[in-house]
């Protein structure tokens, strides 16, 4: 019996399986290949959905669902934390067992390291995990105006656009609560312009200066003076503030680190064709967990689910895995309370933003319920 | 200032030579063949759409569907659908009135391959359907 092993369960690896399941189900039924998914909680969360919870227009109910109403129910299902993955010996060990398997899919995500830049969990915020989602959210219902600072602390990180996204929800927000008025925005991202992309760039900073968002470049905050209430960056620069939403510092999974499998950020070096873990013929990686040079978001573990089921089905079968990545990403671009623009783009081309409006904030408002659908491979 | 315009407007034809012409003929086609009219149309069903609907409206609905989507992609599986296509059958092929049946006719019915078939099939439903109860308890 051939046994695959997919380690995690959100996005990426949801998908994977469920993309692979019915294309093998024959095999599965008839016992001559297992598919087991480990995660390490019974529920997934959507993510994108932080966005929302932080200015209470979504719950945190409806940012989780349980991992069996996701899953082809062909798959076996377990709930329990890997420690190691042994890829010498073709096993990972979890606290509370070891499953060998013929081919292993890394699909164990990114974190959030706030504590690598001191000072910052006292003194800020975030929203790219639940507790400090709802944290803030608490502080913004509070806030009365004043200065607030919207700072990207580290690269890579989990949606590229979500903190142009969260200054302009923002504006609106303030606007709405009639505390614009009295309140500064400002942006600051770690390169030499506002975003990495050039067309986006040009669609965003006109819009930011209309809304009077400012926005600081070459800004690479070094550390958080809670006390005092100011940020301090490499470039000898410090930028007081009355609320700061950071967007901390991001690392690949622990079990990858520990495993000895990541770089010096703990991603999975993979090619970004193949999906293969470099080094390895019978183990893939996607989703944030690696180390390519492309957005971190939901969409990309999406493309690369179809891809990786596609190969990994066909090794299964004997036949010669020929799909390859082509750098696909989705995203929406929330630019207020209701209006969006979104973007895609692959290795070979480049995005291309259209006019916000307030169908396509519908879309987004859509899909952030029907998400589930994405995860169950069917949207 | 008017010249200043104009100037400007110019230099903008000129600089989109390419995509100004392949939308003239674009609009052309669309006229020609009447379908501007229903683009016209369209539009006005969306900016109704967008006018009338709301953020709880959509979460609303998106909701329901995504709860039918993901109940759904379980029943039609393949394994399940064969089942229920099997059911389906059943009800429409079944023409008789029901009648009371007591434990006497419960087990005459018992000696019915049909029926013995059909209960085997109930006994697996139960025999999963309680270990997918378990595991969510
Ligand atoms: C605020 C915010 C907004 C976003 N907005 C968007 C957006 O608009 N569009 C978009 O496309 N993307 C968006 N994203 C990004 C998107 O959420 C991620 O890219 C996506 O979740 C990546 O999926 P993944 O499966 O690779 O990782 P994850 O979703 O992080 O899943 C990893 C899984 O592995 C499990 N795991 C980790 N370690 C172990 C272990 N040792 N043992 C067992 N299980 C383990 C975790 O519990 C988790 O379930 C956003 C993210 C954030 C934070």
């Amino acid at each position: 019996m051939k046994r695959i092993v997919i380690l995690g369960g959100g996005v990426a690896g949801t998908l994977t399986a469920n993309y692979l399941v019915p294309k093998i189900r024959g095999e599965i039924r008839d016992g001559n290949v297992e598919v087991t998914l480990i995660t390490d909680r019974p529920y997934q969360v959507y993510e994108p959905g932080f966005l929302y919870l932080i200015f209470n227009r979504l719950g945190e109910a409806e940012l989780k669902r349980d991992i069996r109403e996701l899953l082809d129910p062909a798959v076996n299902i377990v709930i329990d934390r890997a420690t190691k993955i042994e890829a010498e010996n073709n096993r990972v060990v979890t606290e509370n067992g070891v499953y060998d398997y013929d081919y292993l899919v890394i699909a164990t995500g990114a974190r959030v390291v706030p504590e690598e830049i001191p000072g910052l969990k006292e003194g800020g915020h975030w929203f790219y995990n639940f507790e400090g989602a709802v944290r803030l959210r608490e502080a913004l219902a509070k806030f009365t105006g004043g200065k607030v600072v919207v700072s990207v602390m580290g690269v890579p990180h989990k949606c590229p656009v979500a903190p142009m996204e969260v200054s302009f929800i923002l504006h609106d927000f303030l606007k709405r609560r009639n505390l614009r008025d009295k309140s500064e925005i400002l942006y600051t991202y770690p390169i030499n312009k506002i975003f990495t992309m050039d067309p986006v760039v040009e669609m965003i900073q006109p819009m930011f200066d209309e809304r009077g968002i400012q926005y600081k470049t070459f800004f690479n905050p070094l550390e958080v003076d809670a006390k005092n209430k100011k940020i301090i960056t490499l470039e000898g620069e410090e930028e007081s503030y009355d609320l700061l939403i950071a967007i901390p510092p991001h690392r690949g999974a622990k079990v990858v680190e520990d495993s000895g499998l990541g770089d010096k950020g703990g991603w999975v070096p993979t090619d970004r064709y193949t999906l293969k873990v470099e080094g390895y013929e019978n183990m893939y990686a996607l989703g944030d967990a690696t180390n390519l040079p492309v957005s971190k978001a939901g969409s990309v573990a999406h493309f690369q689910a179809e891809v990786v089921a596609e190969n990994l089905a066909a090794e299964i079968e004997g036949i010669e895995p020929t799909a390859m990545f082509n750098g696909k990403a989705f995203c929406f671009i929330e630019t207020g309370w209701e209006e969006a623009t979104y973007i895609w783009f692959d290795y070979y081309t480049p995005p291309q933003p259209v006019m916000p409006s307030k169908f396509v904030h519908f879309v987004k408002m859509a899909y952030n319920k029907a998400y589930w659908l994405t995860a169950r491979g069917l949207l | 200032m008017m010249e200043d315009r104009t100037e400007k407007l110019v230099e903008k034809l000129v600089e989109n030579q390419d995509a100004i012409e392949r939308l003239i003929d674009k609009i052309i086609m669309l006229e020609k063949t009447g379908a501007i009219d229903t683009l016209a149309d369209l539009a006005s069903f969306v900016k109704v759409a967008e006018d009338t609907l709301s953020d709880e409206i959509i979460k609303k609905n998106a909701e329901l569907v995504a709860n039918l989507g993901l109940i759904s992609a379980k029943f039609t599986s393949d394994n399940a659908l064969r089942l229920i296509d099997a059911v389906g059958d059943a009800i429409c092929r079944c023409d008789k009135e029901p009648e009371p049946v007591g434990v006497t006719g419960l087990l005459k019915a018992l000696n019915d391959p049909d029926v013995k078939y059909a209960l085997g099939f109930l006994i697996n439903v139960a025999k999963a359907l309680g270990k997918a109860l378990r595991e969510r308890a």
